[in-house]
């Protein structure tokens, strides 16, 4: 049984209100997702404790942090919430152990500081100052202090923003040994669909102040293009496989989705039965009315079409397939986007419900599971 | 022969006066900077009267408010046995008012300019409002309160108006340094006089050079 956030609160902010109504497992990393201006950042600081609800209720567990019936505010300071902020916001006056040592003594369950450093990677860093610190020091530094204070949860903002993909790949790792090694559990906002299928179990679907949906990062994810969000990213399929054979020769993988298998380049340190987490773009997805003969692609898997979205106004169409197998024991369908153009529609004469193969050009590795 | 005694009352004064408002002016501040009342405006005003208002004026209704008859003036009387008029709590009390905003403004700043999101971020470190200003607010204010100190210990080593009105002439008590030049120049002791301002003029062109060259951080409304 985990933990659970328990957010009901209204509050009109300017031109938006935001207005949540959700009961969180707080478990692992949760995404807050969603385009700027959804209201993600306004929803931290409520819970936080930064900004006071016009009305509703928030908890953690039977810890009541806001309840405007029973007249409760339990302010800021008083509430287990770490708080990672977009540009770390170390206190410039102390070094970075003094950042630290701050964080650790007012702290209710103590955490060893040295093994914080030594895990953020900060063993060389302490007597600096945060002012000659580089961006993602800077941020490293700002996870290990918030890491010390043993947080019941962690709301990260941004916590990438304004950093390049060089740095951005150094640090993913250490917000992942937040949950892995201290296990803290995240509320992690984002707008970058990225950072969200690398780190994300779960994923809270945020536009207008409002939750519009939440659920595991695998099926948000794969029925994003329902949502108005879907013009801000590259359509893409989200899927969890497993690994079910390596042909060394050619340095491939083989892996099970859905029941269809297909192959991958070798991935650092995969082993034989293990889940992974892969993604399919959908440009990279082309399709065939008959089986093709004679290409390059290996990714071939065969499907029922389900949906054709086309603009009259663009070039292309996406088309969703459908298809099924047995999966881990269980029989499960799964959906793969296409990104063709609508001549291609056309010429091949495209109907729902017809039967095709997707020609699968890429697949990117998201992560082990 | 100059009589020195002015010069250390005024000392004296400007000492008591400086630590008196360090204590009151530093929550007063605080507050200011800090809350998101819609008194907020009204506070301001008030910290700010003292520039803006002819020091007669004020020394006026202090005289007022300490005569034996007023209720103040009658509890210190029953308190101490002395009237406030013409006495040196009086001469504190009325410094203390009338340089409030010297104190006040530039702490006003130094702790607006350390801003919110070092304050949610010490919150977020589980310290509470009190824990934060001593260890995070205050050491990085150090030279709004430096600016803040000077500032006031000068004024009041300056300050005429209001001393003459609640405080007279009355040597060892009141007479501090302005009211001895004054008298000096009154009687024509021109060469007392001469000696009295250029101490004062002296000192003054110091602490305000040691402000500027120390202190180019915060913003100082000097009236």
């Amino acid at each position: 049984m985990s933990d659970r956030l328990n957010l009901n609160m209204k509050k009109a902010l300017g031109g938006f209100t935001v207005d949540v109504k959700q009961s969180l497992p707080l478990d692992g990393i949760t995404a807050l997702f969603g385009p700027s201006g959804a209201g993600k950042s306004s929803l931290l600081k409520l819970i936080a404790g930064f900004e006071t609800p016009d009305n509703g209720h928030l908890s953690l567990r039977d810890k009541t942090w806001f309840d405007s019936a029973d007249k409760i505010n339990v302010p800021p300071y008083k509430r287990a919430v770490g708080y990672m902020f977009q540009d770390g916001r170390l206190f410039p006056h102390m070094s970075v152990r003094q950042n630290l040592e701050f964080a650790a003594k007012r702290a209710d369950k103590k955490i060893p500081i040295d093994q914080v450093i030594t895990a953020f990677d900060l063993t060389d860093l302490t007597a600096h100052s945060p002012l000659t610190l580089s961006g993602g020091e800077r941020r490293r530094a700002a996870l290990a202090r918030t890491v010390l204070t043993a947080p019941d949860v962690l709301l990260l903002d941004e916590p990438l923003t304004g950093l390049d993909r060089a740095r951005k790949r150094e640090i993913l790792p250490f917000v992942e040994s937040l949950h892995e090694d201290f296990n803290i559990p995240c509320i992690y906002v984002t707008h970058d669909i990225e950072e969200v299928s690398r780190l994300a179990d779960k994923v809270m679907v945020m536009s207008g102040g409002q939750i519009s949906a939440f659920g595991d990062t695998v099926d948000i994810l794969s029925h994003l293009d329902a949502t108005p969000l879907q013009k801000d990213y590259d359509i893409s399929s989200l899927f969890e496989g497993r690994i079910t054979g390596r042909d060394k020769e050619f340095c491939l993988l083989q892996v099970n989705i859905r029941g269809a298998e297909i192959s991958l380049p070798e991935i650092n340190g995969a082993a034989i039965g293990q889940n992974i987490r892969l993604r399919i773009r959908a440009s990279d997805v082309a399709i065939a009315a008959v089986r093709p003969k004679g290409v390059s692609i290996r990714n071939v898997i065969q499907g029922e079409i389900s949906e054709i979205v086309a603009d009259k106004h663009a070039a292309y169409a996406v088309v969703t397939l459908q298809f099924q197998g047995q999966f881990q024991g269980q029989f499960k369908s799964a959906e793969l986007r296409s990104r063709i153009t609508r001549a291609s529609c056309s010429d091949l004469n495209l109907q729902t419900g017809m039967s095709v193969y997707a020609l699968i050009k890429s697949v990117s590795f998201e992560g082990h599971l | 022969m100059v009589d020195f005694g002015p010069l250390l009352l005024t000392f004296y004064l400007a000492v008591i006066v400086t630590v008196i408002l360090l204590i009151i002016g530093t929550p007063l501040a605080w507050w200011l900077a800090t809350t998101r009342s819609r008194f907020k405006p009204i506070a301001e005003a008030l910290t700010a009267l003292p520039l803006v208002l002819p020091p007669t004026v004020l020394g006026f209704y202090l005289l007022i408010l300490f005569n034996p008859n007023s209720a103040l003036g009658a509890f210190w009387v029953d308190l101490t046995g002395e009237s406030l008029t013409f006495s040196f709590a009086g001469l504190v009390i009325a410094s203390v008012i009338y340089s409030l905003p010297f104190m006040v403004q530039p702490l006003q700043s130094a702790f607006e300019a350390v801003g919110t999101d070092l304050r949610e971020a010490a919150a977020s470190l589980r310290a509470s409002p009190r824990d934060t200003f001593f260890n995070i607010v205050a050491p990085l204010s150090k030279r709004g309160f430096l600016t803040a100190c000077i500032l006031t210990f000068a004024h009041t080593l300056g300050e005429f108006g209001v001393i003459l009105m609640v405080g007279g002439n009355i040597p060892g008590r009141t007479k501090v340094m302005s009211i001895a030049i004054y008298e000096h120049v009154e009687t024509l002791q021109y060469a007392q006089a001469h000696i009295l301002s250029a101490i004062l003029l002296a000192l003054s062109f110091c602490v305000l050079l040691f402000i500027y060259i120390f202190n180019r951080r915060y913003p100082v409304h000097v009236g």
